[in-house]
């Protein structure tokens, strides 16, 4: 605990804003604790310059905390990425394995940092590259916390539940102006999740 | 007592003992392997392989045990952790020259950045056909698909920015030559780690700083090997060694417990014997009076050859054993031969200078072998023997007795009085036909050079290869085309060189040619690249332009990938691929040998390509290896070579000792019956050792050579002590003495065809067989071929 609100002293923008941050950041922390696992549908739609006209998915995610998730798109094109500890497979739409480490891939490193601060409710993972503020009634901005790292990461904008407190929207501005928007809906909580969805393909 | 002693003649021993002691201090004794082959070439191709770290290499595979009931990424964790924390250790030791077992972790996104940087100087003519289709409308329409999948994935992140800049993916081009880096190993790359097919092995690659042919190195690596697995391994992971490493300490220890058993039971036998025979405590002290030569000849063999192997001081010293024989019938002739000290000493004297002169001149022939650790040998049992012989007669005269004279014991008179002279025809009949059979299995032997037959087989040893073999399919016979140059472009263009010759003939080999062309090659490729895109650019653009739109692209987003066909390419070189994943292997099949190592005035690069040459060696391999600065190695070649060398070596030398000794020989004997008596026994030992050779599979081995140049060197000798025995003109106990040197022979070696490990086994049978022939034919069949009657029956 002295870890986290040491880690947030140092990402909160400033004091004033601290009491408001700090109790919204330990509610969902709370509320996170109270559920071990959940599912739920999602939508990503991609605004990118390489794509005159956005771009939709629908998936389907699984997540068992701490640290096992499932995240499945479903159409237009099927492809799978599992995250267990700090090992990770991708699948694709013929379901061939590909197993990877998180802590040895850049790109899934970024990745895994960025989902499991969503997901779980734990913004400590982030660390001082980031900068936290709340800017809604249930909304956190997340932006680099420099120039430097400003130019290649991206801001991401988690819109939550008021009831549930787990994340409802996410939305992802990359630096060059592209957005990726992701709608979380459909969560069931505590529910029964075989482990085998963390490490198999199918 | 001092009084008894010549002293300037003591001075003498004692001046070269000190000097032997003191040169013996700074000699170097070099235990490489090298030595013990024929030929330049062959040495050649072993430093070669050496320089290239081939010989020193470890292989260190990890396993999973079958019954841990572990998912699959359990085993990966397991696994991965188990070889990081053994490479750690290993490390530590500063005992590696390297250790591979993850390839870097560099990204993809650097991977592709060099590639795609590089892409105009590695593309060959044969990859624009491939490029043709790639930049066709239907290979336009495949590669847009695929990027918009990617994109639209979490990981697309991180990918928009290939696909703007390579949103065909050339650099696949490129990728698709790495499958010459891969090796004979069928091995997967997980995380950068080599994983086996099924998962359950991982591999660790480590080259040894010191040479593992050694047995002190191997030891030491060995013991570093086991400290870290033993604080390394994750439950469940077990371990094998493989390489030179587990073969060069199973050799040592097989050895090390061969000796350990056999050296007590010999040396109880020896003192019985020589007790029994020499009847004398001084008898004892007599037999190591030899071996004081061989400080004073291992130095001066060192300082003749600028060094000395193990190998050349351990079957040196057995050489200057022979020594011993002539101190045996020179202390057994004072003991007990009647008459003044002096004529004694001149009757004794003329068969030893005579032996002394023709075991020298073995030894001698022994000289122009191909094998330098052979020259070693001779040249240490040359000096040892003649010092040797020297120091007996300075010390053993005034030891002896005393002036005292002994009476012959009773089993020396009956030892004498057995005499097969009644028999003579049927004898000489049966022993000619002995060595009619002994000259037909000669004719009938075959050559093996390979060195492996001197390899003790050990069963976990023979099982931890079946398994690595198993595990990682390797198959085959690993074998090198070496490229070789003053500097790193001659290399390359001789490494490109071997790279074109041996895809147009559709080899299978690992060579990092096509990543690393030289310089004018590159220069070609560049040239090729430009005039391409100037006469495809325009239609390319209009396709791509059609297609990505089709895809739902917008096309202004691949400006950077068009401005980089526009720009100016630059050539690829060593340094690009430093801090990248392929590091490793390309840094591991260049070598940059300094002069020392070449005994050259300059520095030179080595690049190999590995391949399988167990089908055998074909003719463009052939034709490769004729070309300047290219060498073929593989194991078919080296044995073809060694077998032919070793053959020529044989016979070479056998002809040239069995000559020298018979001009010598005759010579002195002068007369047909006394040669044939004196040379009888060698004959005898020659056909012995031919007939069991071809009973016992036909195969003559390096052993053979050496020994039987030890057992020409001693059964001549018996030949020329019976002679002259039998001609009274020397000593008449000589028969006793030609009885006791042979059976401290046979004892000596003959136990070691107990012996597990094969070169002392092999060491062993071959003067069993010899000796064991030589020793009754001198004390037998010679007589009978002389037609005297034994001396003890004429003495008494």
């Amino acid at each position: 605990m002295a870890g986290f609100l040491f880690l947030l002293g140092n990402s909160c923008a400033s004091a004033g804003e601290n009491g408001a941050l700090h109790s919204f950041l330990e509610k969902i922390r709370i509320r996170a604790s109270d559920i071990h696992s959940f599912s739920c549908n999602f939508s990503q739609e991609k605004h990118l310059s390489l794509f005159p006209k956005p771009v939709l998915f629908q998936g389907k995610l699984k997540l068992v905390r701490p640290d096992k998730l499932r995240w499945s798109f479903v159409s237009p094109v099927p492809s799978t990425l599992i995250f267990n500890g700090d090992k990770g497979v991708r699948c694709d739409d013929t379901g061939k394995p590909v197993y990877f480490s998180i802590d040895n891939d850049p790109i899934m490193q970024l990745v895994a940092k960025q989902i499991w601060s969503w997901l779980n409710n734990d913004f400590t993972k982030l660390g001082k590259e980031h900068t936290i503020k709340k800017t809604g009634e249930a909304t956190l901005l997340i932006s680099p916390a420099n120039t430097a790292t400003g130019q290649w990461q991206a801001t991401i904008t988690i819109t939550f539940d008021q009831d549930t407190l787990h994340p409802k929207e996410v939305v992802i501005t990359e630096p060059e102006g592209d957005l990726t928007k992701i709608i979380f809906r459909n969560y069931l909580f505590n529910a029964a999740i075989p482990l085998s969805t963390f490490s198999q393909c199918k | 007592m001092i009084r008894r002693f010549n002293l300037p003649g003591l001075f003498l021993v004692a001046s070269l003992l000190i000097t032997g002691l003191l040169l013996f201090r700074n000699i170097i004794i070099s235990d490489t392997a090298v030595d013990m082959l024929p030929s330049k070439a062959v040495r050649g191709d072993f430093q070669l392989l050496q320089q290239l770290g081939m010989v020193d290499k470890i292989f260190i595979c990890l396993n999973i045990e079958e019954d841990e009931k572990l998912t699959e990424q359990q085993i990966f964790l397991r696994l991965t952790q188990s070889v990081h924390q053994l490479a750690d250790r290993l490390k530590a030791s500063d005992q590696f020259s390297s250790l591979l077992y993850r390839l870097p972790q560099s990204n993809e996104t650097s991977l592709f950045t060099l590639f795609h940087t590089h892409m105009p100087a590695l593309l060959d003519q044969q990859d624009y056909q491939s490029l043709q289709s790639i930049i066709s409308a239907s290979g336009i329409e495949r590669a847009m698909a695929a990027n918009f999948v990617r994109l639209n994935s979490l990981a697309g992140f991180g990918s928009q920015k290939q696909v703007i800049h390579d949103p065909l993916h050339l650099h696949n081009l490129i990728l698709d030559k790495l499958k010459y880096l891969k090796n004979s190993f069928s091995l997967t790359v997980e995380d950068g780690y080599f994983l086996s097919e099924d998962g359950k092995s991982i591999l660790l690659l480590g080259v040894s700083n010191h040479q593992l042919i050694d047995g002190n190195n191997a030891e030491l690596i060995q013991k570093i090997i086991d400290d870290g697995l033993a604080d390394s391994l994750e439950p469940g992971v077990t371990s094998r060694v493989i390489g030179t490493l587990p073969h060069t300490l199973a050799n040592r220890d097989s050895i090390r417990r061969d000796l350990r058993t056999l050296i007590p039971i010999a040396t109880c036998f020896l003192l019985l014997l020589l007790i029994a025979g020499l009847r004398s405590l001084n008898g004892l002290l007599v037999c190591a009076i030899p071996f004081l030569a061989a400080p004073f000849a291992i130095s001066i063999t060192s300082l003749i050859h600028g060094r000395i192997g193990g190998l050349a001081i351990g079957f040196g010293i057995v050489l200057i054993g022979i020594a011993v024989d002539f101190a045996i019938h020179l202390y057994l002739a004072l003991r007990y031969e009647a008459g003044p000290r002096s004529d004694i000493l001149h009757r004794i004297t003329k068969p030893i200078l005579m032996a002394v002169l023709t075991t020298s001149s073995v030894f001698i022939v022994l000289l122009f072998s191909q094998i330098p650790s052979h020259k070693q040998m001779a040249t240490l049992a040359l000096f040892g023997v003649v010092t040797a012989v020297l120091f007996s007669y300075q010390i053993i005269p005034p030891i002896v007795t005393g002036g005292k004279k002994f009476s012959q014991p009773d089993f020396f008179v009956k030892l004498q009085s057995v005499s097969l002279q009644p028999y003579t025809r049927p004898v000489l009949l049966i022993w000619l036909l002995f060595v009619i059979i002994g000259l037909f299995c000669w004719s009938g032997l075959k050559y093996r050079g390979d060195l492996q037959a001197f390899d003790i087989k050990e069963p976990s040893i023979i099982e931890d290869e079946r398994y690595f073999k198993t595990t990682w399919k390797q198959q085959g016979e690993q074998g090198f085309l070496v490229a070789r140059g003053k500097n790193l472009d001659e290399a390359l263009a001789r490494n490109s060189t071997i790279y074109t010759l041996l895809r147009q003939h559709d080899f299978e080999f690992q060579s990092i040619a096509p990543l690393l062309p030289h310089s004018e090659f590159q220069s070609k490729n560049l040239a090729t690249w430009k005039s391409f895109w100037e006469k495809e650019l325009p239609s390319f653009k209009n396709r791509f332009s059609e297609q990505a739109k089709r895809q739902g692209f917008a096309l202004q987003a691949f400006t950077p990938f068009f401005s980089w066909l526009n720009s100016k390419a630059k050539p690829i070189t060593i340094d690009s691929y430093k801090n990248s994943s392929l590091q490793p292997i390309i840094f591991s099949m260049i070598k940059e040998v300094n002069p020392k190592d070449l005994q050259e005035s300059s520095s030179s690069f080595l690049i190999s390509t590995n391949l399988d040459t167990s089908g055998g060696l074909s003719t463009p391999l052939l034709d490769l290896d004729r070309l300047d600065g290219i060498t073929l190695i593989s194991n078919s070649k080296w044995r073809k070579t060694i077998e032919r060398l070793l053959k020529q070596d044989i016979i070479r030398l056998t002809l040239g000792a069995g000559c020298l000794i018979l001009i010598i020989v005759v010579f002195i004997f002068r007369t047909t019956r006394k040669v044939i008596g004196v040379l009888a026994p060698v004959l005898s030992a020659l056909s012995s050792m031919a007939i069991f050779s071809y009973i016992d599979g036909a195969e003559l081995n390096m052993m053979h050579l050496l020994m039987g140049i030890m057992i020409i060197g001693l059964s001549v000798d018996y030949g020329i002590f019976m002679v002259c025995s039998l001609e009274g003109k020397s000593s008449s106990v000589s028969p006793v003495a030609v009885s006791i040197c042979a059976a401290s022979s046979l004892i000596g070696f003959g136990v070691l065809c107990f012996a597990q490990h094969p070169a002392l086994y092999s060491l062993g049978k071959t003067v069993l067989m010899g000796i064991g022939a030589a020793w009754p034919t001198a004390v037998w069949i010679t007589p009978c071929i002389l037609g005297f009657p034994p001396s003890a029956r004429k003495l008494s």
